[in-house]
This record gives structure tokens, C-alpha cells and sequence, in this order.
């Protein structure tokens, strides 16, 4: 029940940040994709059950408020919440790169997948644009962000749920 | 006892892969009901209604108080400066406004015997406020603080700075959504303000990193069309009104049919700081 709160209010609080509260403060037209922090490291640090379900909910809200095609982000979120949840055995708390790692590449998939059925499809082939001027600075500034981000994450999980890593590593 | 029993205070899960597969399931199901069949998916609003577009408004005002704060301070100086500046243009301006007075009392005639006394500063507005901008990088929808409890509809227009900003593609009670011009899948049915020809304006993704917009299918006949030249709304247009803004055409170049001219077009609306739209209350296809 905790955990289910918790989760609620975490993905409420990142929707908002990345709707509202960058696009506010944004000196360049790219915004980071904080949703997908949130999910690649709930997945990540509780397992794959929970990475599914965080993956689900925030896809659905993106779903809601973004695109035409509903069900999109559903799908692809849950499914990188899930195969994040699939590492859970790797989680060590004082260990950054495997997280670094993880969300970077669930960035890329993500922009990756929606180039591929939103844009290719309508027949936008220039690739190189796309990969340089969108998806390459989204997963740069992605990464900076979860530098901020992943700690906040990593204290409610050590210290709220008192995860039995915390202590073996 | 037997480890293959289970414990009887242990509550059974469903298992994570059933739940994937589930879930999976549902949203293709949500996936083909809004692709395939296009139906509207009302409830689901409402959820957003109740959670999340209440927190934004808050944030959007908190935030804009305090950006408007920061810049009072900024501009005071440059205030004097442009009054300065502006007083000298508004003398200019009032010869010129004489003048186009005059034109006006002529034109109002002229449209009296045309029965064309309706432009689109005449259709009823309302005011909103951008609460949320798109949530990644590759689409150009913004969500607005008014919603139907307001009366809005799908479709109805969407203007700021006197400029065409896009549609509603979307209501919820409380908020509605907005597909702006500028989106990679928007297109415009358009004219050349002085030539009357028609012309299709899409939104890009890739030239809106210059400002730019594109324009194609404009006749290779439509010889006067220059550069610079205003770009309006076209009157056989299905969603838009006629006569409104878009931008003006910064460049221009014959396709390799040499049947069409196609090009940039710079839109009138500044994008990047949108914080208040107006909303025409009217939907084109009811006034037919």
C-alpha cells in the first residue's frame, strides 16, 4: 500500500516536471524525458513486477495528454519497465553505471520506436536529422538530469522500503 | 511440510507475465479502437481531468508570476527606451490610420453590397491559459486550461498574436488539447492573401529548428506569388475559418515536376513563448 502511493505520487510529481515545469524553464527547445528515468529505475531497483506497472501508468498518462495513436506509450513503456525489472538481480546501491547504462538505452529504445512508427512510417527518412538534432540531445540531457534524480530515488528506496541491498553492499 | 505448498496467510499474486500479456492486450485493443475505428475515448479524459490538469494550472500561474516578476525588473529600462521609440511611430501611425479609415468606410460598402460583412475578428473568443507542452520532443501539442464545461468543441480554432496557432483535437471537462500548426502531422489548407492561391501548409519537425514551416502544392501558375508575400486561411478549407493569419513565405522553389512550387513559410505566431490562446467558440462545419 505504501509502495502503491508512493509510486502514484513519484510518477504524478515527474508527469508534472516534465509537462509542466521544463518546458517553463527551458532555454533550448529539447526537454529531457524524466518519465523514463522513473520507470527504467523503479524497474530497475523493485523488480520487474513493479517496473511494469510504473511503466504502464505513466505511459497511459503520456497516452492521455500527447498523442493520437492511444495505447502507444502504454506498450512501450511497460515493456522497458519490465526489461529493466529483468536486472533487478544486479542491483548493488552504490553502483552508478548499470543505471547509467539502463537509462540511457531505455531512452534510445523509446526515441528509437517512436522515429520508427510515428516518423518513418509517414515516410520522414532523413534519419541523421532526427538521431542528431532530437534524439541524440534528448538522451545527453536525459542522463544529466537522472544524475539529479537518481539519488532522490535511491534514498526513498534504500531508506523507505529498507531494501536488504542497502546493507550487503 | 511440503515446500510445494503454499503458505495459507500468503496472498496469491497474479503472476507478472499474465499481467504483462494483459495489459499488453488492452492496449492494443485501445490502440486499434483509436487508429482503426476512431472513436473518441471520453472516460479515460477524465481521468486526467481529475489528477493531473488541477496540479499544472496551479504550477503554470505560480510559474508565470514569477517569470513575469523576474522580467518586470529586466524591462524597465528597456520600457523607456521603446516608448520613446513608439511615441515617434504612433504619430506616423495615426496619418497612416486616417488613412486606412477612409479605406475602411469603402470597404464596409463594398461588403454590405457582398454580403461578406463577416471576418473572423467578428466570431465570438474566449480566452486560455497553456498549462502543458507537449511531453517529448517529436510532437507539438499543448494542453489548455478550458475544457467543455466551457463550451469548447473538437475542431474549433485556436489563435494568438492575431496568428493561426491550430485546433482542438481533443476535450476533456477541464482542459482540452491542442495540435498546433507547427506539428509534423498537421496540415493546413491555405491562400495567398493577395493572389488568392491556394496552397497546403504542413507543419515540420526538422525546418522548425529555423522557424520554418513548409508550404507545397502551390500552382506553377501562380506567377505573381513573391516572397514575402502574407500566407491566410483558406476559404474552402473544412476545419479553419477563412482569412486567418499564418505566416509569410520566406522561400520558395519549383518542384522537380515543374508542375508545383513548394517552400518555407515563417509563421506569424511566435511558438516558443505561447502562455495565453484565444479559442473561436464556433466550429466551421456549423455555420454551413
Amino acid at each position: 500500500m505504501k509502495r502503491f502511493i508512493i509510486d502514484l505520487l513519484l510518477i504524478i510529481l515527474f508527469f508534472i516536471l516534465q509537462a509542466t515545469v521544463f518546458p517553463m524553464i527551458k532555454n533550448t527547445r529539447i526537454i529531457p524525458n524524466l518519465l523514463i528515468i522513473l520507470v527504467s529505475c523503479s524497474g530497475f531497483m523493485q523488480g520487474e513486477r513493479e517496473g511494469m506497472f510504473v511503466g504502464f501508468a505513466c505511459g497511459f498518462l503520456l497516452d492521455i495528454c500527447s498523442f493520437e495513436i492511444f495505447g502507444f506509450n502504454s506498450i512501450l513503456y511497460m515493456f522497458i519497465g519490465y526489461l529493466n525489472g529483468l536486472l533487478h538481480n544486479f542491483f548493488y546501491l552504490r553502483d552508478l553505471k548499470i543505471p547509467a547504462i539502463m537509462i540511457v538505452s531505455s531512452d534510445l529504445v523509446c526515441c528509437l520506436f517512436t522515429y520508427f512508427f510515428l516518423f518513418l512510417m509517414r515516410s520522414r527518412f532523413n534519419f541523421g536529422y532526427y538521431f542528431t538534432y532530437i534524439i541524440l540531445p534528448e538522451v545527453v540531457f536525459t542522463l544529466l538530469i537522472a544524475v539529479i534524480f537518481y539519488p532522490i530515488l535511491w534514498i526513498i528506496e534504500a531508506y523507505v522500503f529498507k531494501k536488504k541491498n542497502a546493507e550487503s553492499s | 511440510m511440503s515446500p510445494l505448498v503454499r503458505r495459507p496467510e500468503e496472498k496469491y499474486k497474479l503472476p507478472t507475465k499474465y499481467w504483462l500479456l494483459i495489459l499488453s492486450a488492452f492496449s492494443v485493443i485501445l490502440m486499434l479502437v483509436t487508429f482503426v475505428f476512431d472513436l473518441p475515448l471520453k472516460p479515460l479524459n477524465e481521468v486526467v481531468s481529475y489528477t493531473v490538469v488541477p496540479l499544472q494550472k496551479g504550477i503554470s500561474i505560480v510559474g508565470e508570476n514569477l517569470y513575469s516578476k523576474k522580467e518586470l525588473l529586466k524591462q524597465v529600462n528597456e520600457l523607456v527606451e521603446k516608448n520613446n521609440e513608439l511615441t515617434k511611430q504612433v504619430n506616423d501611425l495615426t496619418i497612416e490610420n486616417s488613412k486606412l479609415l477612409q479605406d475602411k468606410i469603402e470597404l464596409n460598402s463594398l461588403q454590405k453590397l457582398y454580403q461578406l460583412d463577416q471576418t473572423y475578428s467578428d466570431y465570438p473568443k474566449t480566452g486560455a491559459r497553456v498549462i502543458s507542452a507537449s511531453t517529448g520532443n517529436w510532437f507539438s501539442t499543448f494542453i489548455i486550461d478550458k475544457g467543455s464545461k466551457d463550451g469548447l468543441e473538437i475542431g474549433m480554432n485556436v489563435l494568438a498574436d492575431g496568428g493561426l496557432v491550430g485546433r482542438i483535437t481533443e476535450v476533456g471537462s477541464n482542459w482540452s488539447r491542442v495540435l498546433s500548426i507547427i506539428d509534423d502531422t498537421s496540415n493546413v489548407s491555405c491562400m495567398v492573401l493577395t493572389t488568392n492561391d491556394h496552397l497546403m501548409v504542413s507543419g515540420s519537425l526538422s525546418t522548425m529548428e529555423n522557424g520554418y514551416i513548409t508550404f507545397n502544392q502551390l500552382s506553377e501558375n501562380a506567377k505573381n506569388v513573391e516572397v514575402g508575400d502574407k500566407i491566410v486561411t483558406s476559404n474552402i478549407s473544412d476545419v479553419y475559418f477563412p482569412g486567418i493569419q499564418v505566416g509569410n513565405i520566406s522561400y520558395m522553389e519549383k518542384d522537380s515536376n515543374h508542375l508545383s512550387i513548394s517552400g518555407y513559410i515563417t509563421p506569424s505566431v511566435n511558438f516558443e513563448h505561447i502562455s495565453e490562446v484565444l479559442v473561436i467558440t464556433k466550429v466551421k462545419a456549423d455555420l454551413e
